[in-house]
C-alpha cells in the first residue's frame, strides 16, 4: 500500500505526487479524499444547489472509494471529481425518469375512459418513453446544421477521436469542440425539457 | 433557456476528458446562475442518451464491405455522408468508471470479413476485424478474441486494460494492433507505447511505437523493431506482415473468410513478411503457401498447414 510506506514527515510529498498525476493507490484515494473533501462538497454544491446534498453526496462518494478496484488510478483528483459529477448525473436520473412515468401516468389516468389503467409497469413505461425519445433525437441529428452536424456525427456516431476530426476537417481541436456544443445546444432545443 | 448556456454547459462536458480540466472555474461557473447547473444536466443527460442510442441509430444504416465504407445512403443519417457502415456501436460511460458498474458485459461482433468500428467511450475506440469479438466489462477492462486495432486518446485518469488468450495489455493512451488465435499474441504498437504481461506473470514488457511484441503458449514475450504502416493495415483491406508467426497470419485468414485455416506445430511459430491479398480461403492459403514455403493438407473442414512436403 503506498502509504504504508510514507513517513509522517514525507506524508505532504505523497500527497502532492498523487494530486499532479502520479499513480494513485485506492487507498491513497482515500486519502487523497481527505484533503479535497472542502472543495469537492463545494463542487457539489454548486451541481446540485443545496448544501444538504453535497454533503449526502460526499459521504456517498467517500463510501464508494472504500471498495474501489485496485490498480493504478492515475490522476487521482479528476477521478474524484468525475466520480461525484456522475453520483449527481445518476440522481438527476433518476429524478427525472421517475418525473416522467409520474407524468405518463397523469395522461394514461385523465384519457381512460372506464378508470382502468393496465399497470405494464415501470420498466415498461421508462422503455417506452425511451423509444420516443430516441426516434426524436435521431430526428433531430438531421436537421442539424450543416458543419456542426458533421463534426456530431463524425464524433458521436463514429467514434472519430477529436484530434482525427480536426485533421481531417482542417479545423483546431476547439474548433471541433464549439462544432459539438453548437450542435447540442440545437438538440437541447428540438428534444425542449424531456432529455 | 437560452442556446448560449447550452453551448457553455457542452464545452464545459467535454473539457472533463481532458487532463487540465479546471474544476474549480467549472463550480464558480455553476455558481453564477441557478440556470447553469439545469443547462448543464440536460446537456450531459443528452450526451448520455445519444451514446446510449447510438445502437438504434445506426440500425437505419447499411452494414456492408470490408473497407467499413457506406457504399449506398440509405438511412436516415446518410445525410452526414455514410456513417460508419460497420454499425459502430456504444457503451455509454461517462468520465469515471467508478460509479458505472457494467453489471451485463457487451460483446461487439465483428461479422465474417466486415470489419466493425465501435467507439467504446469517450477517446477510447476500436476497430475490430470481421470475425473477432471485443467484450466490454467496464472499469476500463475489454476482452478480446481476434485481432483488432485500438486508438486510446491519453486520459490519465483512466487505464485501459485488453485481456487476450491469458496476456494482458495495459495502455494510457496509444495507437495499437491486438492479434491472436486463442494461444499467441501478437501486439505492435504505432504511437505511444503499451504494457504487455504473460498470464500468470508478474512483469510487464513495455512496447514503444515502432515495436511488435509476441508471446507465445510458453509465456515467453519476444520483441521485434516493425514496419509501423504494416500495423492494422487489414483496416483497409490489405493484409500485410511483417515477421508474424504463421499461427496468427493461418487465424486471420480464418476469421476474415469464416472458414478454418489452422497451423501444426512445426510451422506455426514460422516468422512471416509478405502481403497477402483479400480472397477467397483457397486463394489466400495457397498465396501464404508459395510465399512461406509451407504445405497444406485437409482435416476435416479446417485446412492445415505444415512442412513443406517437397523439402
Amino acid at each position: 500500500m503506498i502509504l504504508a510506506g510514507c513517513p509522517l514527515a514525507a506524508l505532504a510529498a505523497c500527497r502532492g505526487r498523487m494530486e499532479r498525476g502520479a499513480s494513485t493507490s485506492p487507498s491513497g484515494l482515500v486519502l487523497l479524499f481527505g484533503e479535497l473533501r472542502a472543495e469537492l462538497v463545494r463542487f457539489l454544491a454548486a451541481r446540485t444547489g443545496s448544501r444538504a446534498d453535497a454533503e449526502d453526496l460526499a459521504q456517498e462518494l467517500w463510501l464508494r472509494i472504500q471498495d474501489a478496484q485496485p490498480g493504478p488510478i492515475g490522476n487521482g483528483r479528476a477521478y474524484l471529481y468525475r466520480a461525484a459529477q456522475n453520483l449527481v448525473l445518476d440522481q438527476v436520473r433518476e429524478r427525472r425518469r421517475r418525473e416522467a412515468r409520474e407524468a405518463h401516468w397523469r395522461a394514461a389516468d385523465a384519457s381512460s375512459a372506464d378508470g382502468q389503467v393496465i399497470d405494464p409497469g415501470p420498466d415498461a413505461i421508462d422503455a417506452m418513453i425511451e423509444r420516443e425519445r430516441d426516434a426524436a433525437i435521431a430526428r433531430a441529428i438531421e436537421c442539424l446544421p450543416e458543419g456542426a452536424g458533421r463534426v456530431f456525427t463524425l464524433h458521436k456516431l463514429e467514434g472519430v477521436s477529436h484530434s482525427d476530426i480536426a485533421a481531417r476537417l482542417g479545423i483546431s481541436r476547439s474548433g471541433v469542440e464549439k462544432h459539438i456544443a453548437v450542435a447540442m445546444a440545437h438538440l437541447r432545443r428540438a428534444m425542449g425539457t424531456e432529455v | 433557456m437560452n442556446d448560449d448556456i447550452h453551448e457553455m454547459a457542452a464545452l464545459w462536458l467535454q473539457a472533463q476528458a481532458h487532463d487540465d480540466m479546471d474544476w474549480q472555474a467549472f463550480a464558480t461557473w455553476l455558481e453564477a446562475d441557478p440556470r447553469h447547473r439545469e443547462a448543464f444536466d440536460d446537456v450531459a443527460l443528452l450526451d448520455e442518451r445519444i451514446d446510449g442510442s447510438r445502437n438504434d441509430l445506426a440500425r437505419n444504416l447499411v452494414a456492408n464491405d470490408v473497407d467499413g465504407v457506406a457504399a449506398h445512403g440509405r438511412g436516415r443519417l446518410w445525410r452526414w455522408g455514410g456513417v460508419a457502415a460497420a454499425a459502430g456501436i456504444i457503451l455509454a460511460v461517462g468520465g469515471a468508471w467508478l460509479s458505472r458498474p457494467v453489471v451485463e458485459p457487451l460483446t461487439y461482433a465483428a461479422a465474417t470479413g466486415v470489419n466493425r468500428n465501435v467507439a467504446v467511450a469517450d477517446g477510447l475506440s476500436a476497430t475490430v476485424s470481421g470475425g473477432s469479438r471485443l467484450t466490454v466489462r467496464g472499469a476500463g477492462r475489454l476482452s478480446l478474441q481476434g485481432s483488432a486495432f485500438f486508438d486510446v486518446r491519453h486520459d490519465p485518469s483512466r487505464a485501459v486494460v485488453v485481456d487476450v488468450s491469458g496476456y494482458e495489455i495495459r495502455d494510457v493512451g496509444t495507437r495499437f494492433e491486438v492479434a491472436s488465435d486463442g494461444v499467441s499474441v501478437r501486439v505492435a504498437v504505432t504511437q505511444g507505447a503499451v504494457s504487455l504481461r504473460a498470464p500468470g506473470s508478474a512483469s510487464l514488457v513495455r512496447v514503444d511505437a515502432g515495436y511488435a511484441a509476441t508471446g507465445g503458449a510458453d509465456g515467453q514475450v519476444r520483441l521485434v523493431a516493425t514496419d509501423v504502416t504494416a500495423v492494422g493495415s487489414w483496416r483497409s483491406g490489405r493484409f500485410v506482415y511483417d515477421r508474424v508467426p504463421l499461427s496468427l497470419v493461418a487465424a486471420d485468414i480464418s476469421r476474415f473468410t469464416g472458414e478454418p485455416v489452422r497451423t501444426d506445430a512445426t510451422v506455426g511459430g514460422q516468422s512471416f513478411s509478405g502481403v497477402l491479398a483479400r480472397g477467397s480461403r483457397d486463394s489466400m492459403v495457397e498465396s501464404l503457401r508459395q510465399l512461406a514455403g509451407v504445405g497444406t493438407r485437409r482435416e476435416g473442414n479446417a485446412i492445415l498447414l505444415g512442412p513443406d512436403p517437397r523439402r
